[in-house]
């Protein structure tokens, strides 16, 4: 699906913790999510830091969206 | 059932032994009986099927003109009421590949069974998928007696109605459509099985055949973030709290759309996740986790994003097969592009 919206023309990051799946099934631009059950944060992290980390891993996909690429890439929030 | 099959048989220009490229414009004509590569179709029928009728269409008229040829040839089909229909082979011929497998489509949209060859690499097979059968054939029409022999078996089939086996046991080319049966065996000896074959160096083969996905040209990126209207979507198994829409929780074939103009977030209380491939609970107390409408909401206010586009696209993508993911991926880009969205996240559990 990811690839169908980049396909048109649309910038299209996809967030998942599977995200070597992701990257070998062809998505252009891939961001490391937390985990399945909670893709954009961690809820044993308490209210705040859990918030910050959705944050993170949002910003890093806003910040896929601005990157140029040639070709399957990942995009970590932690580095 | 008895008597011969009524078959309409569908050909280009050149195959209808009208003309070459000078004719390829011209709209569909109908022909009582074979013609040109149709005679051939008859030899391979003998007497269990007869081509009553052909219609004929040239290849630019058809793919550039598409509504109008479909049109004409479903009201001929409506009228004649064959038991199947016939397109090609088309071989490696791409437009003439294309024609065929929307006329199969057109065909089978007025309830008539109907069925083509081409070369696998022919882009009319990427355009039949998921619900054309489209039989292998050669690149080339030399190898026309084989083509039609194949197409025959399954086209016999096809219009008496009979329950169609797998794509590999009725040699047509995998449509991405997947049944529910029963195996001889339980899977963890099949795999046990194909462990051992692989370990001694046996012939084996795979239930599940891995394609290498084909790559997409990446998209530009966006040059002004804060101008930019970003989409969200999810296949998550987002609804609304009691599943009101009745979306299922595995093997969707649809998705939704939800307005999420007026919201900051999306609460447990309105909002939950109904996806049969992990555990809910942790989502269903904040559904932000796989849409994150209220992160993005907080970009939003900060100015660093020019807004959330209203609209929300949610299915749980699980057990989805390729060839749907594809054409739900493919509708949802048609609607983001048209509304002319600069980007787009896509949450996948």
């Amino acid at each position: 699906m990811t690839k169908e919206i980049e396909r048109v023309g649309v910038p299209t990051a996809q967030i998942s913790a599977i995200y070597d799946f992701a990257m070998t099934t062809g998505a252009n631009r891939v961001v490391r999510g937390s985990r399945i059950e909670h893709v954009c944060g961690d809820p044993e992290l308490g209210l705040e830091k859990d918030f910050a980390y959705g944050l993170r891993i949002v910003r890093t996909a806003l910040k896929a969206l601005q990157t140029p690429v040639d070709g399957p890439m990942l995009f970590d929030p932690s580095e | 059932m008895g008597g011969p099959l009524r078959v309409v048989h569908y050909l280009n220009q050149f195959f209808g032994g009208i003309g070459g490229e000078d004719v390829a414009n011209m709209p569909p004509r109908l022909h009582d009986g074979p013609i040109g590569s149709g005679r051939a179709l008859q030899q391979a029928l003998k007497e269990q099927g007869t081509v009553m009728a052909t219609l004929i269409c040239g290849d630019n008229y058809i793919n550039e003109a598409r509504d109008n040829a479909l049109a004409v040839i479903v009201e001929t089909l409506r009228a004649r009421k064959p038991d199947v229909l016939i397109a090609g082979p088309a071989f490696e011929s791409g437009r003439y590949g294309l024609a065929c497998a929307e006329v199969c489509k057109a065909a089978q949209g007025v309830g008539i069974p109907a069925l083509t060859g081409m070369h696998p690499d022919n882009p009319g097979v990427e355009s039949g998928r998921p619900e054309v059968c489209i039989v292998p054939t050669a690149a080339s029409p030399v190898e026309m007696q084989a083509a039609l022999g194949a197409m025959v078996r399954l086209a016999l089939k096809l219009g008496r109605r009979e329950p169609l086996g797998s794509a590999e046991i009725e040699g047509f080319l995998p449509r991405g459509v997947r049944r529910v049966y029963l195996r001889d065996a339980p899977g963890y000896q099949r795999a046990l099985d194909m462990l051992a074959a692989k370990l001694k160096g046996q012939p084996l083969t795979t239930e599940v055949p891995i394609l290498i996905p084909p790559r997409v040209p990446p998209a530009p990126p966006i040059a002004d973030l804060s101008k930019a209207i970003i989409a969200l979507v999810t296949t998550g198994g987002l609804v609304r709290k009691g599943n009101p829409d009745k979306q299922v929780s595995a093997n969707a074939t649809r998705y939704f759309r939800h307005d999420v103009a007026e919201l900051e977030s999306l609460s447990g209380k309105d909002w939950e996740a109904y996806h049969a491939g992990y555990f809910n609970h942790i989502v269903n107390k904040n559904p932000n986790y796989i849409l994150p409408l209220s992160f993005m909401r907080d970009f939003g206010h900060r100015g660093e994003i020019g807004g959330v586009y209203p609209w929300i696209y949610a299915l749980p993508g699980v057990s989805t097969p390729v060839a749907q993911a594809r054409r739900m991926g493919a509708d949802i880009a048609r609607e983001l592009k048209e509304a002319k969205v600069d980007g787009c996240l896509l949450v996948a559990t």
